[in-house]
Parts: C-alpha cells; sequence; structure tokens
C-alpha cells in the first residue's frame, strides 16, 4: 500500500518552505477517502497548497464533478482537522474546486457546520453513519490483505490464531510484505473494531465473532468481494482525474472554471 | 457479429447505448456541460488513445455516427437503446425516447427501443408510460432512482409508488426493467448508490426481469450479493468492460466476482456507447481469459459459449432476439462450460485457489 505517492508529492507547487510542506502533505496523507480507503494525496486530490501568516489554503479537485457530495464533506472536514494540528499554522482554508457543491462544501467546513445545515433540506444520510460503514468496509480490505500474505506464510489455522498481541508484533516485523498490511490492518483494528485485549483475535468477522479455520473460505470471500470493488472504484477514480486533468472538454479547463452554476 | 480467428460466429447484442445530444446549442446551462464532460472523462480514461473522438463528436455523433461505430465498424447485430431525459440540463432532453426513435426508425431490425418511467410521477406517469409503449411497444423500460424530480432527491424501490408502476409493465408486457445503479448525477446521500432496494422488488415481481445496469458500480460487492440470490436479477455489464484497456486487472477481477455470483447466464454485455466504442471492447473482451486463480475464482474460464451468453444469448433470451443457427450453442453443452464448472463446491475452488 503506498503511503507516499511520488507522484503526487511531485506535483506539488513550490512556494512553500519545503519542510512545512512535507509536513503539511504528511498530514493529508492520513486523511482518507472513506470510499476508497486510500489517502487524498495517494489519490492525487491535492491542487495546490500555500501558506501565509501561518494560515494554509489546500485547494482540491476530484475526479469529476458529480463526485459524491458527502465524501468530499468528509474528506474536506478531515483536511482542515489535520492541518490545524500541526504547530506551525493556526488556520487550514480547504477549497474544493470544480465540483456542483463546491460552494456549500467550502462554506459548511469554513464555518464548521455539518453537512446536514449545510444541505438541509436535500440531504438525509447522517455522516456519522456513513463513515462507520465505510470504516467497516476499509477493515474488511486490509484484513484481506493481511489475512492472504498471513496464509501464504504460515497457514490457514495459525494465522487465525493471531492475537491482537501478535498482530502488534507484525506490524514491527522485518518483512514488509507483513508489516505494512498489518500496520494499516491493526490501526483500524484497534481503534475501529475494539481490539484492546492483547489476547483477542485479531481476525474477526463483521459481527465481531473469531474467524474459525473452517470458515475461512466463505469469509475470505466475502472479504475479496469488498475489497475488489473498492480498488476497482479507486481505479476508476485515478482514470476519470487523470483524464479531467490531461484532456479537459473544452471550456471546463481551469480558467473556464465555475464552482457550481446557477446558484 | 463477431468472428473468431477460428472462425466462429458471435452473435452480438449492445445491451446498453445512447443517440445524445449535449451539443452547445442544446445545453439548457452549466451543467448540461459538466455532465457530458463527466461523460468525456470517462471516454478519455477508458478509451484506447487510436480509438478516442474528438470532444464536438463525443457530444453528437448522430444516427449515422451511431450506426457506422455500433454496426459497421462494431460488430452489433442488436443494439438495445436506454433513454435517460435530463430536461433540466437540456433543451430537448440529452437522450430522451424520441431521440433515441430517429435511430430505431433507421434501423428497426437492429434496435430495441425502450421507454422509461418514474414512479414518483404518479398517475400521470402511469398514463404516459401506457402512451408511450402505444407508440413504440417497447419491451423494457429504464429507472432511475438516484435522479431528482421536484422536491425529491431520489427514491428507493421499496417505495410503495413503485408496485404501480411494476404492475402496469406487467399489464403492458413490458417484461424488462432496467434499473440504473451506477455513476450518477447529485450524488448526496449514500443512498444515491444504494442497491439493496432491488431484493425486495425482485421479490415481490417474480415474473420480471430486473437488470441492474453498471452492476451497481460503485457497490457492485453489494450488487453481487444481491444478485446472486435472486433468479431474476440480471447485471447489465455496461462499465465493467470498459476496463478492460486501462485497468485489466480490474476487470478481471469484478468479471470473476460478477461470474461467481450470478453465473454465465444472467450477464448483459453492454459498451455504454457513445461513451466509447464497442469495436475495440468486442476484440479485446474476445480475445481475453482469465489467468488460472481467477478462472478459480470465478468457477469458470470465459470460454466461448460463457462469451457467447454475455455478447449476445443472454440479451435474445430477455428481448427475444431470432438467433441465427450458427451463433447458438449447441445442445447438450459440452463438458467445461460455465454451468458445469459453477456446480462444483464452493470450497474445493477456494481451496484451490
Amino acid at each position: 500500500m503506498r503511503l507516499h505517492e511520488p507522484e503526487a508529492l511531485r506535483a506539488m507547487p513550490q512556494g512553500v518552505a519545503s519542510g512545512l510542506r512535507d509536513r503539511i502533505m504528511e498530514a493529508l496523507d492520513t486523511v482518507m477517502d472513506p470510499e476508497l480507503d486510500e489517502s487524498v494525496a495517494a489519490m492525487g486530490f491535492i491542487e495546490s497548497l500555500s501558506v501565509e501568516d501561518r494560515c494554509a489554503e489546500v485547494v482540491f479537485r476530484l475526479p469529476t464533478f458529480w463526485c459524491s457530495a458527502n465524501f468530499a464533506f468528509l474528506m474536506a472536514t478531515d483536511m482542515r482537522c489535520a492541518i490545524e494540528r500541526l504547530p506551525e499554522i493556526v488556520s487550514a482554508r480547504i477549497k474544493l474546486v470544480d465540483h456542483f457543491a463546491a460552494r456549500r462544501i467550502n462554506r459548511g467546513v469554513a464555518g464548521g457546520f455539518g453537512f446536514a445545515e449545510v444541505f438541509s433540506g436535500e440531504a438525509e444520510t447522517n455522516l456519522a453513519e456513513i463513515r462507520r460503514a465505510f470504516l467497516e468496509r476499509a477493515l474488511m480490505g486490509r484484513q484481506e490483505r493481511l489475512l492472504r500474505a498471513l496464509v501464504a506464510d504460515r497457514g490457514i489455522e495459525t494465522a487465525l490464531a493471531t492475537t491482537m498481541a501478535e498482530l502488534g508484533s507484525l506490524a514491527d516485523a522485518d518483512d514488509p510484505e507483513l508489516r505494512l498490511p498489518a500496520l494499516r490492518y491493526l490501526a483500524l483494528r484497534r481503534h475501529e473494531a475494539g481490539g484492546e485485549d492483547p489476547m483477542a483475535p485479531a481476525f474477526v468477522d463483521a459481527a465481531g465473532a473469531p474467524v474459525r479455520p473452517d470458515g475461512y473460505v466463505p469469509h475470505l470471500r466475502a472479504l475479496r468481494r469488498v475489497r475488489g470493488a473498492a480498488e476497482a472504484n479507486a481505479e476508476m477514480c485515478r482514470l476519470y482525474l487523470e483524464a479531467r486533468i490531461a484532456s479537459p472538454a473544452p471550456g471546463c479547463e481551469p480558467e473556464n472554471r465555475q464552482d457550481e452554476p446557477d446558484e | 457479429m463477431f468472428v473468431t480467428p477460428q472462425g466462429d460466429k458471435i452473435f452480438v447484442v449492445d445491451g446498453h447505448i445512447h443517440l445524445w445530444d449535449a451539443r452547445p446549442e442544446n445545453r439548457r446551462n452549466r451543467y448540461g456541460l459538466t455532465f457530458i464532460e463527466s461523460f468525456w472523462g470517462s471516454h478519455v480514461g477508458m478509451t484506447p488513445p487510436e480509438q478516442r473522438w474528438d470532444f464536438d463528436r463525443f457530444c453528437h455523433y448522430g444516427v449515422e455516427g451511431a450506426a457506422k461505430d455500433l454496426f459497421e465498424d462494431g460488430y452489433v447485430d442488436v443494439a438495445v437503446m436506454l433513454p435517460t431525459n435530463l430536461h433540466d440540463f437540456y433543451v430537448n432532453g440529452f437522450n430522451t425516447t424520441d431521440q433515441c426513435a430517429a435511430l430505431k426508425d433507421a434501423y428497426p431490425d437492429k434496435v430495441i427501443l425502450n421507454g422509461r418511467c418514474d414512479p414518483r410521477d404518479g398517475g400521470r406517469g402511469l398514463d404516459r408510460l401506457e402512451a408511450d409503449f402505444e407508440t413504440y411497444r417497447f419491451k423494457g423500460v429504464k429507472l432511475y432512482t438516484a435522479e431528482w424530480n421536484g422536491a425529491s432527491k431520489g427514491y428507493t424501490l421499496r417505495d410503495d409508488i413503485v408496485a404501480p408502476y411494476m404492475e402496469k409493465c406487467r399489464e403492458l408486457g413490458i417484461k424488462n426493467i432496467h434499473i440504473h445503479k451506477g455513476p450518477t448525477i447529485h450524488p448526496l446521500n449514500l443512498d444515491a448508490f444504494d442497491v439493496r432496494d432491488v431484493d425486495y422488488v425482485a421479490t415481490a415481481f417474480p415474473d420480471l426481469n430486473f437488470i441492474v445496469d453498471h452492476c451497481g458500480m460503485p457497490r457492485i460487492d453489494d450488487f453481487c450479493w444481491i444478485a446472486g440470490q435472486e433468479p431474476n436479477v440480471y447485471g447489465g455489464l455496461a462499465l465493467i468492460p470498459s476496463f478492460i484497456h486501462a485497468r485489466p486487472k480490474y476487470f478481471a477481477q469484478m468479471m470473476s466476482d460478477l461470474l461467481y455470483f450470478l453465473g454465465p447466464d444472467r450477464l448483459i454485455f453492454g459498451s455504454d456507447y457513445g461513451i466509447t466504442s464497442p469495436k475495440w471492447i468486442v476484440e479485446k473482451l474476445m480475445a481475453y481469459q482469465f489467468p488460472d486463480d481467477l478462472a478459480q475464482e470465478a468457477a469458470t474460464q470465459l470460454t466461448l459459449d460463457v462469451k457467447r451468453k454475455i455478447f449476445g444469448l443472454n440479451a435474445a433470451r430477455l428481448y427475444d432476439i431470432d438467433v441465427p443457427a450458427e451463433c447458438r450453442i449447441p445442445v447438450p453443452a459440452k463438458a467445461g462450460d460455465g454451468e458445469l464448472l459453477l456446480a462444483r463446491r464452493e470450497d474445493e475452488i477456494d481451496a484451490a485457489a
């Protein structure tokens, strides 16, 4: 899994001291697209970044004008929080461009409003619910990658018997084939699925029950379906974003940009 | 018709095509531009560079352009048209049944024209559906659950308003219900992409066929799960095979999941024309074979007979299309077909994987 996408970093405009720029990009690398479980930095969503008087401005752009408003709102909120946590930064202004709800999202995030307030009368879904639903999917995807690697390494029985304590050691392992997926899985398993007990099983199903060897095959298939869908979605987003940047439709080039028409 | 290097003839039904008008003079507002811009991103992102069009042609290719791309160059024997109104964005609509009728009029034997309906239009919508049916005699209709309509920002197939429309379809003999479950406009809520409502309506109307266009993408995992349990739910593949050039690995993964959960008899090929042309997709897909691990996961290889089904025989069954004898699968099917492999026990297949 790419924690640092060199292309995204290379694309960063100059003008911000490189040390600070790196730290802001690192912060943005912790902000996930909830649907894809990939960071906004790795996806190449960050278009530009500037800092003036300790105030950061991040411009971001999604693969299409019609990407989901709820996910865009979550990402923008998370970006602001991640950057404002840096001691060098007092405030962060997040600017989504080229999107059907850009103006409302930017205003909402700047004012600290909730999604429901910004889209009152339009959106009914509770964002906390969405976040939870997609964290579950992310957890399944990360579990699949680790479980597959671990089963290849030591067999089904041993892999499934892994405890939370052993998962912690795996996250420090020398072998990057195990360490990286273990690290990613551990982060969600511990914080989102209540894995505080060191003797608790590392691999649990959606209901929180340990995965048994006789249930391994159907469990793995369920995981793979979820992981595969997220990966294919991420690839679709990459293709659309590349196309949008490389071959913009006439009238939609950066100089002809309009954030939210007819409002 | 596609002919393999070995001389096998494959009957091709493109199960998902449009004839749209996104020219500047038909755009009502900037949404008219940004909507076609999103399609353009898909065209550029998915299409091999030498097969790409220029933007003007993309906005309007007309009856002659479509006939060339589909019937002359694209191996298509029969094309199924799925209308999209979008009157809020386009003066005369984007791809309405009336607009699509121009291709049907020019090629009556090669084109299947479908209608559309919106259950939120109540009694008036039912009258409209009936009037459209009188004009066009279609065998299928398209529904867009995530579309806005007045104060409504979308609906689900569980809503009470839906059943009268399904009953009307049944009464008129419209047996194919296409449901758009894929990328959409104005997606505000998570529900915009929810596919779980298909389950409900498919169970309630077991004599109707539900073709889920774009296979629920970006919720293809949910779609596979639901469709696996409902024998009258079909996967409208449009968009999935388009991955075969730019992202073959992900195309293969999605196809293997779809084949595993739905089997080879419930998948309908579609190019999503004019997002891209069927020519290159048909050529690449006909030449494609799963690597061994994915064939195991799919519980079938993409055999010639599996391809025959996906490319034409499945859609021909839904739309009562007469398939030339040389394109049919000889009965009884040979060993090694999808169905036979599918009967293998799940754990055996996965253990081998």
